[in-house]
């Protein structure tokens, strides 16, 4: 008997067989329809099932392997590679980020002002607007770059990412055109549709742009999550398997969507402050001084607003990439690349540095603040220790005599310094601390005239003291005198005693400013120095920025997609240190080059020009005075 | 069929000396935008996170 003439029918008999056993128990017992219903889509089920198997098993033989390019496989121009592509793709994040960003809070900004019915608000979210849409050309300029170069240093790496991706690709290029058109409609159509109902119209126009630009960023996102943690490919051959969800859908995506999305409102808070803080400085007149600080004011605001969670969505991003690779995990944070992360500390504390001191010398705008003067020097010692803690290494290259004299590899006392059980009280607390020059900073302007406000501050002050408790021990307890897995655990009950005392911070305020007198604010009022902590903003984030990408990148070590397809370009090896903090210096100087040439533009856009002289060497204006 | 110049504007016009319905569109865009994420960025096709 020959055993394929009978293979086709058993295969059919196999999804039959459990409908015909319910339809044989439900005619002999009578009316079962539902179990009758759900046999049948277990039926339809299985069928599918089988039917998706071979489909499935079809497209793995058929599928690509991932391609393995040999050195000679990668294109020459003469000048190195990964350099032009680590520039290219670096500005085009940046701008991108600017464009993505600033559209979100200008948003906000125009709803609070026509639902306060002030001007101000929304004159203030033009003109940010008119700075995102300077930056949108040179994004797009800096993207079909970046696509270019791709394409021509790296061409069996962009073929294998077109075979992963597909059509999303189309979809991307759709959301850019559709970003384009709304963005243009918010901006120019500002002063058409700007009150009643038109202006919920314009309202929505600028929801549908932010919705579209979010939808391109997580797209895009997507590319480098697969990049280091690839999803919906065979692991051993990389040939792509999966739908487009389950390519997208990586353990690294969500987490890096709302990394991204937090980190670019803080980095667009703080380049439309440093904008605020170019006007200022070249203001002629206290109107024009005064606008402009406000502007700055509520740049700064958006910046450090976004930024405070920050390092919880960088905490869930680090803890999903050590799920999915220790080694990853290791190299970036106890590997060579763990040196990047001290100087990342020093970035991010000149960024509460300069956010803390903007806030304090903005309390000189109004009277009230001197109440608040005395605590400031408490928190700059915070800062101040936070900082010195955060930037101590574990451990250093010591020559023989030094570790002699040390006594072993580590400093005996700065050593438990080093790890990150301390660093991480240190930020928490430098977190919490910030939080508190917020807070003050709130209540300068205001009278609390509540009766219970002794008890509420109190309250206030206990919420401060116990949270500050709480970060410290569980850091020295669990970080120091208990096993690993209960130091990372810790981190959580750190987090949360941080976002206790903000969440609990703006109850209170806001319970408490109820009928509270307003004390007048002199906007304009303030130092000079003060706008130099705005530009003291935007040059930290940035470099932060081109810092940390570049960590998250380099962690694939010599893959292009890590583990599936290997990087055989002559530079497939993690750069030295020096070459690392010259390249992302370099591309932070070209970046505020850059961001000074948008300004300019902007500035230049509300210049006129005196019409020339014509008569007896008078111009009109002269003529007519 | 081409809509004639203004016709937009018109129609604006006309609309806004309705009641609020501005708000309503506005805030039901804004729930569409809602359910449009948490389709992109949770459910996405029934798909879960697993990785090669």
């Amino acid at each position: 008997m020959n055993p394929l003439r009978y293979r086709p029918v058993r295969s059919m008999w196999r999804p039959l067989l459990p409908a015909l056993m319910v339809a044989v128990i439900g005619l002999s017992g009578g009316a079962f329809p539902s179990v009758v219903a759900a046999a049948s889509h277990v039926v339809e089920q299985q069928g599918a099932s089988v039917r998706g198997d071979e489909v499935k098993k079809e497209s793995v033989a058929e599928s690509l392997p991932a391609p393995k390019p040999k050195r000679s496989d990668y294109p020459s121009i003469g000048v190195s590679s990964r350099a032009v592509v680590w520039v290219v793709a670096q500005m085009h994040l940046f701008f991108g980020a600017l464009v993505l960003a600033v559209p979100i809070f200008v948003l906000v900004i125009e709803l609070i002002g026509f639902k306060t019915n002030d001007d101000r608000f929304d004159d203030m979210a033009h003109e940010f607007m008119k700075v995102s849409l300077t930056a949108y050309a040179i994004t797009a300029l800096f993207g079909g770059t970046l696509a270019l170069s791709l394409f021509l240093f790296y061409p069996h790496f962009m073929t294998y990412m077109m075979r992963a991706f597909g059509s999303q690709v189309l979809v991307y290029a759709v959301l850019f055109f559709l970003e384009s058109i709304l963005l243009y409609i918010y901006y120019y159509g500002w002063n058409a549709l700007r009150y009643g109902n038109r202006k919920w119209v314009h309202l929505t126009l600028g929801l549908l742009l932010n919705a579209v630009g979010t939808t391109l960023l997580v797209v895009a996102n997507s590319w480098s999550t697969f990049m280091m943690a690839p999803s919906g490919i065979d692991p051993a051959t990389g040939a792509v398997i999966g739908n487009i969800w389950e390519i997208m859908k990586g353990p690294l995506w969500n987490p890096l969507n709302l990394h991204r999305f937090l980190a670019n409102i803080a980095f667009g808070g703080a380049v439309v402050g440093a904008y605020a803080a170019f006007k200022f400085l070249a203001a002629k007149t206290p109107a024009e001084k005064a606008h402009y600080d406000w502007m700055g004011y509520t740049s700064n605001f958006i910046a450090i607003l976004a930024f405070l969670p920050l390092p919880f969505a960088g905490y869930w991003l680090m803890a999903e990439i050590y799920a999915y690779s220790q080694q990853m995990g290791i190299l970036a944070m106890g590997g060579i690349l763990a040196w990047l992360f001290v100087i990342q500390a020093v970035l991010i504390c000149t960024i509460l540095l300069a956010g803390n001191y903007y806030l304090w010398t903005g309390m000189a705008r109004t009277e009230g603040g001197e109440r608040y003067r005395w605590q400031i020097k408490y928190i700059a010692v915070v800062l101040v220790f936070g900082f010195l803690v955060w930037v101590t290494p574990h451990n250093v290259i010591y020559t023989g005599g030094e570790i002699a004299k040390l006594g072993g590899g580590n400093h005996p006392i700065l050593g438990p310094l080093g790890i990150m059980p301390a660093k991480n009280i240190a930020v928490f607390l430098m977190l919490i601390f910030t939080f508190l020059s917020f807070q003050l900073y709130r209540r300068a302007d205001k009278v609390i005239t509540v009766a219970w406000q002794d008890w509420g501050n109190a309250l206030m002050i206990v919420i401060y003291i116990v949270a500050s408790a709480n970060v410290i021990f569980a850091g020295v307890y669990y970080g120091y005198f208990t096993n690993t897995v209960y130091k990372v655990g810790s981190s959580v009950i750190q987090v949360v005693s941080t976002v206790v005392v903000i969440v609990a911070g703006v109850v209170i305020d806001t319970l408490m400013f109820k009928g509270a007198k307003t004390l007048p604010v002199y906007w304009g009022k303030v130092s000079d120095r003060s706008q130099y902590a705005l530009f003291a903003l935007p040059v930290a984030f940035t470099w932060l920025m081109a810092l940390m990408g570049y960590i998250r990148s380099s962690v694939r070590t010599h893959w292009h997609v890590y583990t599936v397809m290997k990087d055989n370009s002559p530079e497939n090896f993690i750069p030295t240190l020096q070459t690392v903090g010259n390249m992302v210096t370099g591309i932070t100087l070209l970046f505020l080059i850059f961001v000074l040439f948008i300004f300019w533009i902007a500035n230049l856009s509300g210049t006129k020009q005196i019409p020339p002289a014509t008569d007896g060497g008078l111009t009109a204006a002269e003529n007519t005075a | 069929m081409a809509l004639k110049p203004g016709v937009i504007a018109r129609i604006l016009a006309i609309a806004q000396n309705k009641s609020n319905w501005g708000s309503k569109f506005f805030f039901a865009t804004l729930l569409a935008v809602l359910i449009f994420f948490w389709w992109l960025l949770i459910y996405s096709g029934g798909v879960s996170g697993k990785h090669g």
